[in-house]
């Protein structure tokens, strides 16, 4: 008998597109902050987990037909979301991770709210990893809005090769 | 390093004006790439081959417009033209136009025009519409001997975002390219035109991994092979007959000159490689 085997996908939602009023509060900042706060917002309160899980189904059903919903939506799920930091956690079989991560890829809404892209960050085989992921990219994020750093969002894609080193 | 090597430049021709909202929206574009995690960026401006070119093709004044945003964000710019290929006994000679720009690409939309662009024209990267069409069937023999060449094919996903048929096609075109060159030298760029249009890695990646392309290819055309476009492209215009140059690092801008450590670029082949083009350039110090 084989286990099960899964994958958990870490995705944010971004928000590329300037509102007034978020035009006006970046205005007094520093270009770098004023660009990384208008792309993680608030999310606004019709995204939910619920809506999520709607919006791959119907991604894939639009992408990937009745095979490719049949396939990747058996084990599909959306175990965690927070309106707050706009991340998220889904769950997928093994096999179907990259219809899940096309599905996400090709759309730009959720429900009713458009002109977002779905942002999947990191794909692991625990779902600890990917909270411990999850919790030192924001950790990061925050330094960087702090310090006005220029250069560590660029530092995110070696995040996963030097932290590992130190788990080891 | 993340490269992508296509962000649309709003005019479609020299002399179409430009107004600032059209700036605007490039800029945004590009800061929702670099939250994406891209670090190197060329803004892509198409025109005919047909059309005449002034004196000073290059309308993008890089400096003037986004050093700004360079330095704050420390996202490196460069600049792109694409000549579309219809008649090829109309176009003018390309080589004035490659001293203003970084890249030079073209876009045949002809028989005709592939036939000029695989064989004998000196640019760097190959690309197609991905949304219509292609000119003709790709054969194996010509995409492989201009991959031979140094020249990289490049696949845009922006027509991927778009409506069902252009999807459709993109699919057919993608897995055309793929096979005609035998999965070498290929490049993957956004075309984004809105900031909606961009993807970072894992998305694109996948993308194009569900479309025939091998896993470890797909990412290395997203940085190192695209880097190497832009190493070869610049090296045109920097160094002494594409082998020789000074300074530490040529991809990056100002480098050059103000460094007191010289650094000699080679030009390399390693015929064991499967894919020559990866072993050409070293840099020794």
């Amino acid at each position: 008998m084989v286990r099960l085997k899964t994958r958990y996908i870490l995705f944010e939602v971004l928000y590329p597109c300037d509102t007034p009023q978020a035009k006006q509060s970046s205005e007094s900042r520093a270009i770098n902050t004023g660009i990384l706060l208008r792309h993680h917002r608030v999310s606004p309160s019709q995204i939910s987990a619920k809506t999520i899980a709607q919006e791959v189904r119907r991604s894939l059903q639009t992408n990937f037909g009745d095979y490719g919903l049949g396939k990747a939506g058996s084990l599909l799920q959306v175990k965690y979301f927070s309106n707050r930091t706009s991340t998220g956690i889904i769950r997928c079989h093994r096999e179907d991770t990259d219809l899940v991560l096309m599905a996400l890829c090709l759309t730009n809404r959720i429900g009713e709210v458009d002109s977002l892209i779905l942002n999947a960050v990191k794909v692991s085989g625990t779902i600890k990893k990917v909270e411990q992921y999850a919790i030192r990219r924001s950790q990061r994020f925050l330094a960087a809005v702090q310090r006005n750093d220029k250069d560590i969002l660029d530092d995110f894609t070696n995040v996963t090769a030097n932290e590992e080193d130190q788990d080891d | 390093m993340l490269v992508d090597l296509n962000v649309c430049w709003p005019q479609k021709s020299f002399q179409d004006p430009l107004n600032d909202a059209e700036v605007d929206r490039v800029k945004e574009v590009l800061s929702t790439l670099h939250v994406l995690g891209y670090t190197h960026v060329a803004l892509n401006f198409t025109v005919n081959h047909s059309d005449k070119f002034p004196s000073n093709p290059n309308p993008m004044q890089i400096k003037e417009r986004f050093g700004e945003l360079m330095k704050s964000t420390g996202l490196k710019i460069y600049s792109r033209i694409t000549l579309v290929i219809d008649d090829p006994s109309k176009g003018q000679s390309i080589a004035k136009l490659s001293q203003h720009f970084d890249i030079v690409a073209a876009l045949p939309i002809t028989e005709r025009g592939v036939s000029l662009a695989t064989a004998n024209l000196d640019i760097d990267l190959l690309t197609f519409h991905y949304n219509q069409r292609l000119p003709c069937f790709l054969k194996h023999k010509t995409i492989c001997s201009t991959v031979k060449r140094g020249v990289k094919l490049e696949i845009v996903y922006s027509a991927a975002l778009k409506d069902l048929q252009s999807k459709r096609q993109f699919v057919n075109n993608v897995r055309n390219v793929v096979r005609s060159s035998r999965s070498r030298g290929i490049v993957i760029s956004s075309g984004a035109q809105s900031p909606l249009e961009c993807r970072n890695v894992l998305g694109a990646a996948s993308l194009i991994k569900s479309l025939g392309l091998q896993n470890d290819k797909c990412l290395q055309a997203m940085s190192q092979l695209a880097s190497l476009v832009l190493l070869n492209g610049r090296l045109r215009n920097n160094s002494y007959k594409q082998t020789v140059a000074i300074g530490t690092n040529v991809v990056e801008e100002n480098s050059l000159g103000n460094n007191n450590s010289c650094v000699k670029i080679k030009r390399r082949r390693r015929p064991s490689e499967e894919d020559p083009e990866e072993g050409k350039k070293k840099v020794h110090k």
